[in-house]
């Protein structure tokens, strides 16, 4: 790579390889086509009208949220069985990730709900166990700042990421039987009527944008983490020399 | 006492190497003990004396390299190895609460000790203890206590015995014992152990490894009375500018990296284990007998939530049954709260965690052990809450079903409970910590405990359609197992 020109890429970008350069633009242009079908491909809901758009960004956010936890249970196991911090990275990478992306759906959610429902909160199932599921992974990442010992924590907040996602269907259940049944409960659902194939169209090609951009935003989380990594190894290195010297 | 070092060790490190945070505990490390030998580690404060010795006791795993103990692996999952292993560190690994002989008694049902009835009457006999094995071992001074941790480790009769600065805290008569005690306990034995007190060392060891900074940097032959001769060696070599490579000890007579054959140690059968758990279950509720901790705070608590739940809901009469199951739930979560969080805690700050660790038990044994305790103190304090909120909220909750109901919910509370109290119990901050894991994935108990309850009380004929108590045992049988799967990451090395 030309000197020069990796100079003058903005920090992000610096050092690199084709294969990340393809995935940001891929990203960029998935990113650009899925705001430009919300607003202008897809047609304009009937009842909700244009507050209906928002459901693209917000079923779009919550399968990334459900992806990114789903693949802490995942890379928790895979530490466990093999004990690589690689995998620990990937999946405090990934809860970190999850994390934010649910909090972008209890948000939107709740705004979408304000103007629809007249309420920023309901119990339904869904709403009642993404938000159980925003709380363990929040805890996840709160137990990691809780433990000293690097094995530790990495084990540690390995079990409770498996335990945590192996709860959810459970949870959901539970949750779903219970509110169903309760009297007072009323269930709303942000379930039209059905998709129109513009509006299909349009939700996956937004799936597919933020897919993407879970990716990108793995691939810097996990970068961040390895040069943390790295800069605690150099003043581990220099802490051994001093004393040895 | 003849050695012979071309039998097969009973402990074998290969380059050993142990990082703990930002500093080298060991480095390159490699060493064999074979029958019959005494082995002293010396060296600085700092050296790396505890940590090998932690090694290769298999509390801790080592960054790099291979530990072997009778030719069993002792890497994560293996237990077998315990057997062969008798431990004395700095931390002592009794319950203060249990009296000398319960301590014993405890240790050889962990070690499942055939003749531990005349070992401990010659142990305590030699180590002049015998006055004392009714007394609580709290209430020992730090000396006999020190007597007490060696009777702990040479009891299991093991092939290796490691105790870290054995002398500390003995009386000069009993420290002159020490090698007699050895040869009348432990004469097949390969004995390592650190110390400070280099007259010790010349009189109980034959051989000396001399560590600085984690790494090997002398070996020595020792004999009785040459103590000041040590001492200048151990100076020679302590002073010495670079560490010297493990390489440069002569391998041929550390013999390492030999193969050595199981010496016939083998990991507790079925039975062994039902034993083993029958005997950690005795030990918590002994203890608990004793101190009366656990159960009567938990009830308190439980009671003190029902008060304050029921002053903060007003609600109309035809509520009241609904608002009491809530109640009643609610409580035992806080209930499951603090009691899982103690069960752990109070053996890490006793260090008797190390003494569980230690035993060759399985650790979904130790786990399953200590739910089952959780249950049976959970149930306890359950039944107290029913009656209390039944009073209190005059609905007539005391019937079989809802007991049967109780004990359930108390048995998936347990198994969460104790699995999330172990997490928690060696982080910063767990009391805070632990209701922020616990409570979301413990929220479908509530659910379904509150949904049964309703059920039972027919406030909502509906919830009867629903397994709400098919979703507790589901609950439960989920949770055991995933504990019982992953407690040995939970414990750790």
């Amino acid at each position: 790579m030309d000197r020069s020109v990796e100079a003058g890429r903005p920090g992000l970008l610096r050092g690199a390889g084709a294969s990340t350069l393809v995935l940001w633009a891929t990203t960029a242009i998935a990113m650009a086509a899925a705001l430009y079908m919300m607003f202008l491909y897809a047609p304009t809901e009937a009842v909700q009208g244009d507050l209906q758009r928002l459901f693209y960004v917000h079923m779009s956010t919550a399968l990334i949220g459900y992806v990114g936890f789903f693949v802490t249970f995942l890379a928790g196991a895979i530490y466990l069985a093999r004990g690589s911090v690689r995998w620990d990275r990937l999946a405090r990478a990934s809860a970190i990730i999850g994390v934010v992306f649910i909090t972008i759906v209890l948000i939107t959610g709740c705004l979408w709900g304000t103007k629809v429902w007249g309420a920023c909160w309901t119990w339904d199932p869904r709403l009642t166990t993404t938000l159980i599921l925003w709380f363990i992974y929040v805890g996840y990442l709160m137990l990691r700042g809780y433990v000293d010992d690097p094995q530790a924590r990495m084990r540690l907040a390995a079990i409770v990421g498996i335990v945590g996602f192996v709860v959810v269907p459970i949870n959901y259940m539970s949750v779903y039987w219970w509110r169903s049944l309760h009297p007072q409960a009323t269930v709303l659902r942000p379930e039209g009527p059905g998709l129109s194939s513009e509006m299909l169209i349009t939700l996956l090609v937004t799936m597919a944008a933020f897919l993407l951009l879970y990716v990108v935003l793995l691939r810097l989380q996990l970068k961040l983490e390895s040069l943390i990594d790295e800069l605690g190894e150099l003043r581990f290195r220099r802490l051994l020399q001093e004393s040895d010297g | 006492m003849q050695v012979d070092r071309g039998s097969e060790p009973v402990a074998s490190a290969q380059s050993l190497t142990c990082r703990l945070g930002r500093t080298f505990a060991l480095r390159d490390v490699s060493l064999d003990v074979v029958r019959c030998e005494r082995l002293a580690l010396l060296g600085p404060n700092g050296s790396g004396k505890t940590t090998l010795l932690k090694v290769l006791a298999g509390l801790l795993a080592p960054t790099a390299g291979k530990v072997a103990v009778c030719g069993l692996d002792t890497g994560r999952g293996h237990v077998a190895f315990r057997r062969g292993i008798g431990y004395a560190g700095h931390r002592p690994h009794h319950y203060p609460d249990l009296t000398v002989r319960e301590n014993l008694m405890m240790v050889s049902r962990f070690f499942l000790v055939d003749n531990y009835v005349s070992r401990m009457d010659r142990l305590t006999r030699d180590l002049e203890m015998e006055s004392h094995l009714d007394l609580r071992a709290g209430a020992l001074s730090r000396g006999q206590q020190q007597r007490l941790a060696l009777a702990i480790a040479l009891l299991p009769e093991p092939r290796l015995l490691l105790l870290d600065e054995p002398e500390a805290a003995l009386d000069a008569t009993t420290r002159s014992r020490l090698g007699w005690i050895f040869e009348s306990h432990a004469r097949d034995s390969g004995i390592i152990f650190a110390t400070h007190d280099l007259a010790s060392a010349s009189e109980l060891a034959q051989r000396a490894l001399i560590l600085r900074r984690g790494s090997l940097v002398g070996e020595l032959p020792l004999q009785a009375g040459g103590a000041d001769e040590l001492r200048e060696r151990v100076a020679e070599a302590v002073r010495a500018p670079r560490a010297v490579s493990p390489g440069a000890i002569n391998r041929d007579e550390t013999q390492s990296g030999r193969q050595i054959a199981n010496a016939g140690i083998r990991a507790a059968g079925r039975v062994g284990t039902i034993k083993q758990m029958i005997a950690l279950i005795g030990k918590d509720v002994r203890l608990e007998w004793r101190t009366r901790e656990i159960v009567p705070a938990l009830a308190v608590l439980s009671l003190l939530m029902v008060i304050a739940f029921s002053l903060a809901f007003v609600a109309p009469a035809e509520d009241v049954p609904a608002v009491a199951a809530g109640v009643l739930w609610a409580s035992l979560i806080f209930a499951t709260l603090v009691g899982g969080l103690r069960s752990f805690s109070a053996e890490r700050d006793q260090g008797t965690i190390e003494a569980i660790v230690l035993a060759p038990v399985l650790r979904s044994a130790i786990y399953l052990a200590k739910a089952a305790v959780n249950f049976a103190f959970l149930t306890v304090v359950g039944l107290l809450t029913l009656v209390s909120v039944a009073v209190l909220f005059d609905v007539e909750l005391i019937r079989w079903e809802m007991i049967g109901l109780l004990a359930l919910g108390a048995a998936a509370l347990s198994s969460v409970g104790s699995l999330y109290g172990a997490v928690t119990a060696n982080v910063r901050a767990r009391e805070l910590l632990i209701p922020v894991l616990l409570l979301p994935v413990a929220l479908p108990i509530l659910i379904a405990g509150v949904a049964a309850t309703l059920s039972v009380l027919d406030v909502t004929s509906n919830a009867a359609q629903f397994p709400w108590m098919g979703l507790l045992a589901g609950f439960l049988a989920i949770m055991a197992s995933l504990g019982a799967i992953l407690f040995d990451h939970v414990l750790g090395d």
